[in-house]
């Protein structure tokens, strides 16, 4: 799911996107959006 | 403005119950949330929605052109569709471990996807990229490979000229062959048509750096990173380049960065075991080769002999067969 949306929304000139290898790892181990948009330099 | 979009699904029976929130990364709070049950055949229509009331929420700008990529349909199979989801999350494996079944795990769900809606640009795409990963990588058959990369990505441009995937998957395919100016075309290409794309960023530091055009290759290699933060390749992408402009200590230094995050990473281990003996380091070149060949484990998936060897000297012999064992087959 998460990967479909990411695939629809790297097009998008005025959205960067993090690709789905980047966010994978938050499936076995959930965190606090925080400290996920943090992590990935958002 | 960034968030984070936040999700769960649940099966419950035929339905599968998803629940969404997309959270303001500065405040914490949730500017969108909602719930939705769907069944199996909703799910095509459901992602293409969903991509739609992102955008809303987020109040983002969108041409006709962006929005008509963004909600047409990819295929009509729903089959098709979930073969080709399956295959990526291989793909995204192979990106992160360098792995050759992944890639060929993944290839063979995209060649049932196509079976069944031949007219699949984007299925068409990540099977040119499978092959071209191939060939860059692995050396058995990697003529053949490339040849079948080449093909497929015209195939997919063929169906979707605007596809950005297709042209970068047909840059990587130029740049293997040393066509560069056609690969730098191909990648600005893809990267102007997928603008969010690490690997798109990737390639084209690739190819201007083998163009010479090292300035365009550090901001292309910094994109990457920006756009993922996490990924293992572009750090040896960058550090290779670095090592050939006679930056060999700046080229080690991106590798133990690079280690750093991915302690497991054969390839990552590797290389920097590469990068230390350039520098002379032969010992701790020994120590970190000898653990990507650890790590690489008695698999198969071992990536071709690259050319990097200087010429022979008879005090590197046992580095040089050291190396070999790391990278090659």
């Amino acid at each position: 799911m998460a990967d479909a949306l990411i695939s629809r929304l790297v097009s998008l000139r005025s959205l960067a996107v993090r690709p789905t290898s980047s966010v994978l790892k938050y499936v076995k181990t959930p965190a606090d959006p925080g400290h996920v948009a943090r992590e990935l330099s958002m | 403005m960034n968030s984070v979009l936040e999700g769960t699904y649940q099966r419950i029976g035929p339905v599968i119950r998803i629940s969404l929130q997309l959270i303001s990364r500065d405040t914490g709070a949730a500017r969108w949330a909602s719930r939705y049950d769907l069944r199996a055949d909703d799910m095509l229509k459901f992602q293409d929605d969903l991509a739609q009331k992102v955008v809303e929420n987020l109040s983002i700008q969108v041409s006709a052109a962006e929005h008509q990529a963004m909600s047409g349909p990819m295929t009509r199979s729903p089959e098709a569709y979930n073969l080709y989801l399956q295959a990526r999350f291989y793909s995204n494996e192979y990106k992160m471990r360098s792995t050759l079944g992944s890639i060929r795990q993944g290839r063979q769900l995209l060649l049932q996807a196509i079976a069944m809606d031949p007219g699949f640009a984007e299925a068409h795409s990540s099977l040119s990229e499978s092959y071209g990963m191939e060939a860059a990588n692995f050396q058995e058959n990697s003529k053949e490979n490339l040849a079948l990369s080449e093909a497929v990505a015209h195939e997919a441009l063929r169906l979707n000229p605007n596809l950005g995937e297709a042209h970068t998957a047909l840059c990587a395919d130029f740049a293997e062959i040393g066509r560069i100016e056609d690969a730098i075309r191909c990648c600005r290409q893809g990267a102007a048509l997928t603008p969010s794309s690490d690997y798109a960023y990737d390639m084209l530091g690739y190819a201007y750096h083998y163009a010479g055009l090292v300035e365009l290759a550090e901001r292309a290699y910094s994109r990457s990173v920006e756009l993922n933060p996490t990924t293992p390749r572009i750090h040896w992408m960058h550090g290779r380049m670095l090592l050939y402009v006679s930056r060999s200590h700046d080229a080690e230094l991106e590798m133990r960065q690079a280690i750093a995050a991915s302690p497991n990473q054969y390839r990552v281990a590797a290389f920097l075991g590469e990068f230390l003996y350039y520098q002379g380091k032969l010992d701790e070149a020994e120590k970190s080769l000898t653990r990507g060949v650890e790590l690489r484990g008695h698999s198969s998936d071992i990536a071709p002999l690259r050319s990097f060897m200087p010429p022979a000297a008879s005090a590197a012999r046992s580095m040089r067969a050291c190396l070999r064992c790391a990278l090659s087959r």
